[in-house]
């Protein structure tokens, strides 16, 4: 794996983690050409050692990306999960993910905890990318 | 060879003017950037969206862009869609501008920018056009024109005298979708407490077809209106020039960017270069019509006239705000809507039909989710499971204010030596600090009235001055001739055969989008010009 193309096994893990799909083959080389098309070069060392930290263990991938959207929205760590996000949006294997759906009554329940446990993705994220920033500013 | 009339531009401005003058026998050549859809246009299925979405294996290419250029990134600020990026294609190159807080969007396109234009067709209250310098009973003419050209779907509501008064020969309203008609109702129930703080809500006429119209067909409601226009029911300049065509006494010449003119005792020279390559070629005219947009008039007007200094600029302040309708939490929009502005809301703060403020309602699908995901301060996929559960229930307030001219909002030509004409615009845009205190004021009684319906703003995002794409006011109407000034007839003071028939000339930009009365001024002038000797 290089850092400016992204091999199948984090493509894999990290489309988990947004959607809780893997990814087509085709939708994996669609997202290496979006990252070389828009320019999601990971120029600082903190973005490079954020990026390995969520190829190296995708649970992290969450916290890490909660903490970019509070303190840094438009790093490139996110812009390339972003890229991975859309390319899974615009292909109709996932597209059940993305439209919106009736939800009753255990559904509110459902994202009600879902959203405790992102506030608690959220705290640790703010302290991991604070102290990366801190260490590799 | 002396053309008898050359309009320059194939936007709502050109294309109205050409036609006018074409239905009163004149010659008329229209000179034209002419650049076309690309070709990922052409791969857009006649589907739905939703269908689309469930079914198409290739919606990546025009969704996402063949270069990605789809998946925005950075400081929210509207987009194209990637089959609608032609309209700015060439503008960087072609007309330069320096800013370093307007946003603009300028084209070259074919059909302009109305190629992706929201389709809102606001008729002026009558002190808007005295302020913006326009004799109100010949403009409700023209309006009646150009709606019967272009298909109106209007109805009268309790907004109609803020957006669409005296209409006449219109097609039946567009449908709502079940957010906007649970609003409606809302509205319906409130009426009365909301107009006693100046709230009005309704319709604003839309330039969408409910029925067929010529070549035309109705909406289908598909949802795809930023993405292709599939059946025509969507109203675009390029189809009046497309039927300009088949006129023998118009000629359309594409891949030209007019740089400027000079007026010599019996004709206009007109000079052009070539998008492809940069060769310069004249045309000579007996009239020249320019309709290229406000900014590319002054661009054309400043080089072509001797003195200059700075010309005043008009455009609308604007914000979006992303209101949460609780009404619908937990269900989903149908299938079968549009994407395009369903209800207004109109904020009449002096109850006199000036300055008045226009919010336009969208529900959202189909720019597809993870533009809202992004924005949201969570893990994207966190944010993407509660964009799936909110998204229908979001509503998106665009809140457009009036704007007057004011010292801090000007544009001039400078020097550029990277430009390729060797030259640019350079625009300072700084609204009054009254304008700041008044528009923030209006929006807050804005949201708090969407709030009393049950539409609760997350966010207030004020877009940067430009981003509109409303533009007008650098060459006033006035009646003493003085430079850099239109006389009411559309005549460039200083000249005989010059002619400007876009909103250069609007001294005061309302709320409301000026689009369809761009259009009727357009015919207005053009019809001037019909019964007018080239020599007068």
């Amino acid at each position: 794996m290089t850092l400016d193309a992204p091999d199948d096994r984090t493509a894999v893990a990290l489309a988990r983690h947004l959607i809780g799909e893997p990814p087509t083959a085709a939708e994996i080389a669609r997202w290496r050409d979006a990252i070389a098309a828009r320019g999601a070069a990971l120029e600082r060392e903190r973005d490079r050692r954020l990026w390995r930290l969520i190829v190296a263990a995708p649970a992290l991938a969450g916290p890490v990306d909660a903490g970019l959207a509070l303190t840094d929205p438009h790093s490139p760590v996110r812009h390339r999960l972003c890229l991975l996000l859309a390319v899974l949006e615009a292909s109709p294997v996932h597209t059940r993910r993305f439209l919106p759906r009736e939800i009753g009554a255990l559904g509110w329940l459902a994202l009600g905890a879902r959203m405790v446990r992102a506030g608690f993705r959220s705290a640790l994220g703010v302290v991991l990318v604070r102290g990366a920033a801190a260490r590799w500013p | 060879m002396i053309h008898d009339f050359v309009v320059v531009g194939s936007g709502m401005t050109g294309a109205h003017a050409a036609r006018t003058l074409v239905e009163g026998g004149r010659n008329v050549l229209m000179l034209d950037g002419g650049v076309r859809e690309p070709a990922v246009a052409a791969r857009v299925p006649d589907l739905d969206f939703v269908s689309a979405r469930e079914t198409d294996a290739d919606q990546h290419h025009y969704f996402l862009g063949e270069r990605f250029e789809g998946i925005p990134w950075g400081d929210a600020a509207h987009t194209l869609t990637p089959p609608r990026q032609h309209i700015v294609e060439g503008a960087e190159r072609w007309l330069p501008l320096r800013s370093r807080t307007f946003q603009r969007m300028e084209s070259l396109a074919y059909g302009g920018l109305g190629a992706g234009w929201g389709a809102g067709a606001a008729v002026y209250t009558a002190p808007e056009l005295r302020a913006i310098g326009l004799d109100a009973g010949a403009i409700q003419d023209a309006y009646g024109v150009i709606a019967e050209r272009i298909g109106l779907a209007a109805e009268p509501d309790d907004a109609t005298p803020w957006c669409g008064a005296g209409l006449t020969g219109t097609q039946p309203p567009l449908r709502m979708d079940r957010s906007i008609a649970l609003l409606r109702r809302a509205y319906e129930r409130r009426r009365e407490a909301l107009r006693r703080d100046g709230l009005v809500m309704g319709k604003m006429p839309m330039t969408v077809l409910t029925q067929d119209h010529g070549e035309r067909r109705a909406t289908r409601y598909t949802d795809m209106e930023f993405w292709t226009d599939h059946g025509g029911s969507v109203y675009r300049p390029w189809m009046t020039v497309n039927a300009l065509q088949r006129a023998p006494n118009f000629e359309y010449r594409a891949g030209r960017v007019v740089t400027g003119f000079r007026e010599t005792a019996d004709h206009v020279a007109i000079e052009t270069r070539a998008l492809d390559g940069g060769a310069a070629e004249a045309f000579e005219a007996r009239t020249l019509v320019l309709g290229t947009g406000t900014l590319g008039t002054a661009r054309i007007v400043l080089r072509s006239l001797s003195g200059s200094g700075d010309l005043p600029l008009l455009s609308n302040g604007y914000c979006i705000a992303p209101c949460l309708h609780a009404r619908m939490l937990g269900h989903t929009l149908e299938r079968e809507r549009t994407s395009l502005g369903q209800l207004e809301m109109f904020l009449d703060p002096g109850r006199d039909g000036l300055d008045v403020r226009m919010v336009s309602l969208y529900t959202y699908r189909s720019l597809l989710l993870f533009k809202l995901v992004k924005e949201v301060p969570l893990a994207l996929a966190d944010g993407r499971a509660l964009m799936q559960a909110l998204s229908s229930a979001i509503v998106l307030a665009t809140i457009n204010h009036p704007d007057h001219a004011a010292a801090g909002k000007r544009v001039r030509r400078v020097p550029d030596e990277r430009a390729e004409t060797g030259d640019a615009l350079e625009i300072e845009f700084e609204p009054t600090a009254d304008e700041r205190r008044d528009n923030d004021a209006a929006e807050r009684k804005i949201l708090a009235g969407l709030a009393r319906l049950g539409c609760h703003a997350l966010k207030r995002q004020a877009m940067r001055p430009g981003s509109t794409v409303h533009y007008a006011g650098t060459l006033p109407y006035s009646d003493d001739d003085r430079p850099f000034t239109l006389a009411s007839d559309g005549r460039l003071a200083g000249t005989r055969r010059v002619f400007v028939a876009d909103g250069s000339g609007f001294r005061h930009l309302p709320g409301n989008g000026l689009t369809f009365t761009l259009m009727a001024n357009a015919h207005r002038i053009a019809l001037g010009l019909c019964g007018r000797s080239h020599d007068a």
